[in-house]
């Protein structure tokens, strides 16, 4: 009888947690000191349309945006088909794109920590959802399209006040940001091609469905680390 | 569980690790061309700079760099400020040997003139005591200049605290000192020719100084 594991599931979970850990205290931002560095500081030099330049900067937001990622993640986790998954993406990105560019170009500048620890609260939610929790307490399955949609909405706002934050020039605004746009979704792409391929190793080793329900509960141990973490910053600053 | 597999909708291991192999070829592509130019202004191959991917890197080391030197040069001088305040004060209750009139600044009227090669940055600051106002005006001889107005103090442990950003030909305002400490402008020029600054101030302060 086959006893070994091909990969093992539960030191993916303490690695998937360190690895949180790590990315919360590198997502700390170093405090300004004069000189603006990095992406903002980039941004702040230029004007005028510079489409790859944003593309670039879209798609390595989202690809550094851990907590858009682990809510995809949670979103794939059970999805199988591709098309499946391509509708599901979709449904994120459509969320997300409306509110993004909405969010940038009527100025709505929401918290920052406000909407991050919804953001992490979407993830808590899609990893209960993803152990079955909705049917057990409620007896009935909330439509995980319309929660994808609905989610996706709040991360775009999320993205929103981030793209506020880097003041962008008012100077080819609309082109530079719709080229962001684009660079979101093609970062989303990128991530979602390595967790499908990291799932596809996983899916097929034995212990699965049984190591499926505690990394759903750590992806929700996560989500509430990062509610922690973004609620805290808000009522201290 | 919710949406339980069936495994001959599962991809083959074979498929898999050809996806991982083609996955890594991709990501040093992608490397090589895109996000090495992109933050660090590395360009092996000539694409990033086709992309204009390049300037991104470079601006953002050379931010760096600025950045990096402006820590070490705060570093610097707060040590001997640290030096200071270990000597013993002299006592309050004895009247000051100097009366504060004395060290409260007269009207000053200053003019700057400063060159900027393209890309270059600059910074002027004056040393102010709280609530004292400088009246200023500067202005480019070509194009717009990229600036900061913004104070620092080490007295007060204030690294940076930004007034107003922005791109302009020239500006005039009052500067108002929020606390005691350096004031001034940082200009950086990112047009492609050389630009001549002036800065015409007048108002209180103690002293003024090219900083950067």
């Amino acid at each position: 009888m086959m006893t070994s594991r091909r990969f093992p599931s539960r030191e993916l979970g303490v690695a998937l947690i360190a690895a949180l850990a790590v990315l919360l205290a590198c997502a700390m931002d170093a405090a300004a000191h004069g000189v603006t560095e990095g992406d903002k500081g980039y941004i702040q030099e230029i004007t005028g349309v510079m489409i790859l330049p944003f593309v670039y900067l879209g798609a390595k937001h989202m690809v550094t945006g851990y907590d858009h990622i682990l809510f995809l993640f949670g979103v794939i986790f059970f999805l199988y088909r591709l098309k499946d998954i391509g509708v599901y993406v979709t449904l994120f990105a459509v969320g997300h794109s409306l509110t993004l560019l909405a969010g940038v170009l009527m100025n709505i500048s929401v918290s920052a920590y406000l909407i991050d620890a919804i953001i992490g609260f979407s993830i808590v939610y899609k990893a209960l959802d993803n152990l079955g929790a909705y049917r057990r307490w409620f007896g009935f399955q909330p439509s995980t399209r319309a929660a994808t949609l609905i989610f996706g909405l709040f991360h775009g706002f999320g993205l929103a006040t981030k793209i506020l934050d880097y003041e962008m020039s008012l100077s080819g605004l609309v082109p530079n940001l719709l080229a962001f746009n684009l660079g979101v979704e093609l970062g989303q792409l990128i991530a979602l091609g390595l967790i499908l391929i990291a799932m596809g190793f996983w899916r097929r080793t034995r212990g699965f469905m049984r190591h499926a329900f505690g990394a759903n509960v750590l992806l929700m141990a996560g989500g509430f680390i990062f509610v922690g973490y973004q609620m805290t910053g808000y009522f201290l600053f | 569980m919710y949406n339980a597999p069936k495994s001959n909708e599962l991809p083959s291991t074979a498929k898999l690790l050809k996806s991982t192999l083609l996955a890594a070829v991709l990501a040093a592509v992608v490397l090589a061309t895109v996000v090495l130019p992109a933050e660090y202004g590395i360009d092996p191959t000539g694409a990033g700079n086709l992309l204009g991917l390049t300037k991104m890197g470079e601006i953002k080391v050379s931010l760096a760099k600025e950045a990096a030197q402006q820590k070490a040069a705060a570093a610097a001088v707060t040590k001997p400020a640290v030096a200071a305040t270990a000597q013993p004060r002299p006592q309050a209750e004895t009247p000051a040997a100097k009366p504060a009139g004395a060290s409260a600044p007269a009207m000053r009227v200053d003019q700057m003139v400063l060159t900027l090669r393209p890309n270059e940055g600059k910074e002027v600051k004056l040393a102010m005591s709280k609530g004292e106002q400088v009246s200023y005006f500067w202005w480019t001889d070509s194009g717009p200049a990229n600036f900061d107005v913004h104070s620092d103090s080490v007295k007060h442990r204030i690294d940076y605290r930004s007034y107003e950003k922005g791109r302009k030909e020239r500006s005039e305002g009052v500067l108002e000192a929020e606390f005691d400490g350096k004031h001034g402008w940082f200009w950086r020029n990112r047009t492609s020719r050389t630009m001549t600054i002036t800065l015409e101030v007048k108002g209180q302060y103690s002293e003024i100084r090219q900083e950067v």
